[in-house]
């Protein structure tokens, strides 16, 4: 269980409170797009095209004219919403699949655990691809995509948890207060194997928002018009040797935010790792 | 008629150096309001036989026999039909209360678990009769105590959530497995005190794991002294510590503190392939050539007291 100590813990890491802040402000970016953004993301204006940043437009303007801080502004609320959907199905499959194989063990842990050691094998990238060229590109088959991979690491970890929580005395003493099996998955184990999940979701929502941006860079994912930092990268790179600014902002964003989602994962890591409580 | 009636119970474990059998054609009754002490030292099998009763030992143990409760074979009914028995009519305390209490969930919340279970309760009703159920186990202060976690319970009080736990829905038969172990002796003795009192009031019946002989002492109408795996005594309270039958019980009660804290020679037997007579014969003082061959069956010594050993044949 998370507590304050974990808590205080948390906030000496320095890494972890900047990796905070930043993820703040662009949640708060994404949520405000409507009232921040100074232009309309859609709006074409062929004179004012491939203009440098001006104080007019901070970041430049692209091969339309668009203005590209409007663009990144309104691409973190693409990619966080399109992460954060993906991170919420993923661990909710995966933690799920986890449980049932740790917790029943046996046949199903066999053929599930072999079906992702398959899955695993295979560079998550190129499945993506495969499964897009089947269903064909767009947001929610980027989503698809990403977590039909991305599911196999909760499933793990919450199974190597399940493992060791299913054999504790107190899932015993609830098994002898007549609790049925859903009943003490669901509040036994799951709240036992929490600490790693959220580690891990935290950790993955930084690899996700780089997926979703090589889909998109690769012309799967997002479709024009929609803004999103992968798929203005790929119109930049056209563009890279006279205006670079069409790349470097959307690349500066992802590797920002990719970056704060890794240092706050460790510094999760470092809070709540039991192992390092009990050298304290 | 007895409340629980175990015949012939035998749980085998496969390992992959052989079966072992912790619990060896165990057979004994508990009658309705009775205290049944189980003694034995670590690693008899008590505690298997203990988890057995309720069906809660893991997939890989072999559990064959008879548990009767009130008439219905325990060992053939369903296991929807057990889990309404389990926690209602046989509740089990476990032995270490810390790691039987769920760490992320609140005791209160832990001990209003089997009055939702069982009695339908929703749950704010369930949470003021857990707060009643601590405040019977004599926790001060019950109300802001129900909130708290595990972890921020003392040993004793931790034990006596777990009693509440146990006790909560009015069982008629409750398991306790070594109910003091690992509290320090004032604390236990105001644990064997409380749960004393409770079942005077309840008039449920127990059955009490324990190694610990002056517990049993306390609270015991009987007593059945395991050894590996197999029971060698079964006798009232008053004989066994007045004058135990079996040479086992003595040397057991002699190796208690009051009594000379005699250590008994030589290890109890590989529960894997036990020798073929007396079990514990290579440890006694009264063996005979006889002892070592045959295996010797449980025989009477007087009404109520009976021994497995050659001596009373």
């Amino acid at each position: 269980m998370l507590k304050t100590r974990n808590l205080n813990e948390f906030l000496k890491n320095k890494a972890a409170v900047i990796g905070l802040i930043i993820i703040l402000v662009l949640v708060i970016t994404a949520v405000l797009a409507d009232y921040i953004s100074p232009y309309d993301t859609d709006k074409v204006a062929l004179k004012e095209k491939l203009k440098p940043p001006s104080w007019q437009h901070p970041m430049g303007t692209d091969q339309l004219g668009r203005d590209v801080l409007s663009r990144i502004i309104y691409g973190t609320r693409t990619t966080f919403e399109l992460s954060l959907l993906v991170v919420l199905f993923t661990s909710t499959f995966g933690v799920s699949i986890g449980i049932v194989a740790g917790y029943y063990r046996g046949i199903v842990d066999e053929i599930l655990m072999r079906l992702i050691d398959v899955l695993l094998a295979f560079p998550s990238i190129i499945l993506a691809l495969v499964i897009i060229g089947a269903i064909g590109p767009g947001v929610f088959n980027t989503v698809m995509a990403i977590s039909l991979v991305g599911w196999l690491f909760y499933a793990r970890v919450a199974r190597a948890s399940t493992l060791s929580i299913r054999e504790k005395e107190y899932v015993e003493g609830a098994r002898a207060m007549g609790c049925s099996d859903a009943y003490i998955c669901f509040f036994y184990v799951l709240p036992n194997c929490l600490p790693p999940i959220i580690v891990l979701m935290t950790l993955s929502l930084g690899s996700v928002i780089l997926s979703i941006a090589s889909l998109g860079y690769l012309g799967l994912g997002a479709q024009p018009p929609t803004p999103e930092w992968g798929t203005m990268l790929n119109d930049g790179k056209e563009y890279l040797r006279d205006c670079p600014w069409l790349s470097v902002f959307p690349g500066l964003m992802i590797m920002i935010s990719v970056l704060a989602f890794n240092f706050i994962g460790d510094g999760l890591r470092d809070a709540i790792d039991p192992r390092q409580l009990v050298i304290k | 008629m007895s409340i629980l009636s175990v015949e012939h119970l035998e749980s085998q474990f496969v390992t992959e150096d052989g079966i072992v059998k912790a619990v060896d054609d165990v057979s004994f009754d508990i009658e309705e309001n009775e205290t049944l002490g189980l003694v034995g030292e670590s690693g008899c099998g008590k505690t298997v036989l203990a988890l057995s009763i309720l069906r809660l030992l893991s997939e890989n143990t072999k559990t064959s026999g008879i548990i009767k409760y009130r008439g219905r074979d325990l060992l053939q009914l369903e296991e929807d039909d057990l889990m309404a028995i389990r926690g209602k009519e046989i509740a089990q305390i476990f032995q270490n209360p810390l790691s039987s209490l769920n760490p992320v969930l609140t005791v209160g919340f832990q001990i209003s678990e089997p009055f939702m279970r069982h009695q339908g309760l929703k749950r704010n009703a369930a949470k003021i009769k857990a707060v009643e159920m601590l405040e019977r186990v004599r926790i001060p202060s019950p109300e802001e105590r129900a909130k708290e976690y595990p972890h921020e319970f003392s040993g004793g009080m931790r034990q006596r959530a777990m009693i509440a736990m146990g006790l909560a829905c009015k069982p008629s038969l409750i398991i306790a497995d070594e109910p003091t172990r690992g509290l320090d002796v004032t604390i236990q003795a105001q644990v064997v005190e409380l749960i004393k009192e409770l079942i005077k009031d309840s008039g449920a019946s127990m059955l009490i794991i324990t190694h610990d002989l002056s517990l049993a002492a306390e609270l015991c109408d009987k007593i059945a002294v395991m050894y590996s795996g197999e029971i060698l005594e079964y006798a009232g309270i008053q004989d066994f510590f007045r004058k135990p039958a079996h040479p086992y019980s003595e040397c057991f009660l002699e190796s208690l503190p009051a009594r000379g804290m005699k250590p008994i020679r030589g290890i109890s037997p590989s529960l894997i392939n036990p020798p073929p007579g007396c079990r514990f014969c290579p440890r006694c003082d009264h063996a005979r050539d006889e002892c070592k061959t045959t295996h010797p069956r449980l025989m009477k010594v007087k009404d109520g007291q009976y021994a497995r050993c050659h001596l009373y044949a």
